[in-house]
This record gives structure tokens, C-alpha cells and sequence, in this order.
């Protein structure tokens, strides 16, 4: 599978925890990039093409709700699939984030076969 | 307002484990943890708005090695507790939280989530009649997590 992955969350042992089931999903080691916060995946979006977003909500410096009204401003990045992975359990603030373009939801904590469906699953990959 | 009992923490706790780090967990009373090695490494995360209190997290270094080794796909003896045992501890911390919010009817209410934080020793709070505290135990290995509603809420325990 040769689309790019971000993995957005402020925690490192989750990001490689996720990037691990990536990778058996079948994204490429390279094609996975991350970042510890809603800005620094803003900044990386500039210099990579990126095809799916996993983002977590709860995050310093710019969480996942901001990050992802700041996509929308941006529309360079216009066709971005964004996935929240997040302890965020509130059905307004979940449906506030669908407003903004989130195609899916995986709440934490999840098993890792659910986190590969669900790349399979956006990626239009069957696995 | 949902209930919340140290049982019911603890089958929280244990789901986290599960699915998450694929840790195998169970829950035991306090004398049984008496006999495990005690806590050393702690971690917590507050809340505020409809649901007020705080979760905070007490493991054994062993637990955390564990639990971090689990999570990262490694032995145990690769983690430094510092760096990636800390974060595991906060993460669990996290998701612990996100799960109890969720229990005392968070999908319907306006809950401000804290960031998860490592904590030393005398920033844990104290067992006081407000806190429930479930213990568990992983492979010999000790945690502790206690729900601590905030002072005057009414995020009380049953």
C-alpha cells in the first residue's frame, strides 16, 4: 500500500503502538510519519503529502479539535481522510468533529485488529 | 449520576489492559496487594466541567516495565522507565480516565479532559472516604488506580 499515514497523538508509546499496526496493515515503514500535536501535524502536512490522518483529541499546544478546523481552512489539504483515535467519548463534541470532516471514530482503548479494519476500511483496502 | 464502585473501576482497568497492551490483568483486595511490590511509579489525569475528579494511577516498576514492553512490542528489559514506562503509565492513565468519564455518562455531558501527568510520590493523593481505589495485578506486579472526585462535586462514588 503506498498511501502516507500520520499518526497525531502526545503520547510516543501510543504513536508506536498504532504505527506497529499500521505497518500490518501494509503502509510501508516510510510511509508512516507522526507528530506530538495538532501544530506539528499542521506543519508536517506542508511538507508531505499525506493521505490519512490518526488523530488523537486530547493533546498540548493544539489539540485535535483545533487541528482539524485549521484543516479545513487549508484547502491545499482539501481530500485529507481524518480518523480520531481518543478517549473522547462525548457524542456532541464527536459530532462537532464529523461537521468538520472526521470520517471515523475509534475509541480508546481499542484492540489493534479494530484499528486495522478500520485503516482497511477508509482506505478502501480489503484485509 | 452513574454509580461508580472500585469494582467497577476495576473491570475498566482490566479491559484497558486487555485491549489495549494485551496485558492480562485481575483484580484483588487490598491484602492481596500488600504482598506485591509496592507502588513507585504514579501518573494522573483530572477532569472538570459536569464530571469533576481526578484519576490517578500507583504501579510497581515491574507493572509499568510490563506494560510499556507490552505496548512497544518489546522485552522488558529495552524500556527505561523514565522515558517510555512514564508515558505507558500516563497512556493507561488516559485511557482509564476517558473510560470512568465515560461510566459516569460522559457521552451526554460536558467533561473538560485534563493531559495525563506523571506524578511524584507526595503528589498522590492520600485514601480518604471520598476516593474508591481497586487494586490489580499483572504478573505478580502491582496497580493501583484510585477516582478521586474533586472537593464539593457531586462526582461521588456509590
Amino acid at each position: 500500500m503506498s498511501c502516507n499515514v500520520l499518526i497525531v497523538d502526545d503520547s510516543p508509546v501510543l504513536r508506536a503502538a498504532i504505527k506497529k499496526v499500521v505497518k500490518l496493515s501494509g503502509v510501508g515503514a516510510d510511509h508512516i510519519f507522526e507528530a506530538g500535536n495538532g501544530q506539528e501535524a499542521l506543519e508536517l502536512l506542508e511538507a508531505v503529502c499525506i493521505d490519512l490522518v490518526l488523530l488523537d483529541l486530547h493533546m498540548p499546544v493544539m489539540d485535535g479539535e483545533q487541528f482539524a478546523l485549521e484543516l479545513r481552512k487549508r484547502p491545499e489539504l482539501d481530500g485529507i481522510t481524518v480518523v480520531i483515535v481518543s478517549t473522547e467519548g462525548n457524542k456532541a463534541r464527536l459530532d462537532r468533529m464529523k461537521e468538520l470532516g472526521v470520517v471515523d471514530t475509534l475509541h480508546k482503548p481499542f484492540e489493534p485488529e479494530d484499528l486495522r479494519r478500520l485503516i482497511g476500511k477508509v482506505l478502501g483496502v480489503k484485509l | 449520576m452513574n454509580d461508580l464502585t472500585a469494582s467497577c473501576i476495576g473491570e475498566l482497568v482490566v479491559e484497558a489492559l486487555e485491549r489495549t497492551a494485551f496485558v492480562l490483568a485481575e483484580t484483588i483486595d487490598q491484602t492481596e496487594a500488600a504482598e506485591l511490590p509496592a507502588a513507585t511509579r504514579f501518573s494522573g489525569i483530572s477532569f472538570t466541567g459536569a464530571v469533576e475528579g481526578s484519576i490517578v494511577l500507583s504501579a510497581s516498576e515491574g507493572f509499568v516495565m510490563e506494560l510499556a514492553s507490552s505496548l512497544l512490542g518489546v522485552e522488558p528489559e529495552e524500556i527505561d522507565p523514565d522515558n517510555e514506562g512514564r508515558d505507558a503509565l500516563n497512556e493507561l492513565a488516559n485511557i482509564v480516565g476517558g473510560s470512568v468519564i465515560l461510566k459516569m455518562g460522559g457521552a451526554d455531558k460536558n467533561c473538560e479532559y485534563g493531559l495525563p501527568r506523571a506524578l511524584a510520590g507526595d503528589e498522590v493523593p492520600e485514601d480518604s472516604s471520598v476516593m474508591i481505589r481497586c487494586f490489580i495485578e499483572s504478573e505478580g506486579e502491582l496497580l493501583s488506580v484510585g477516582w478521586l472526585p474533586a472537593a464539593g462535586s457531586s462526582s461521588a462514588a456509590a
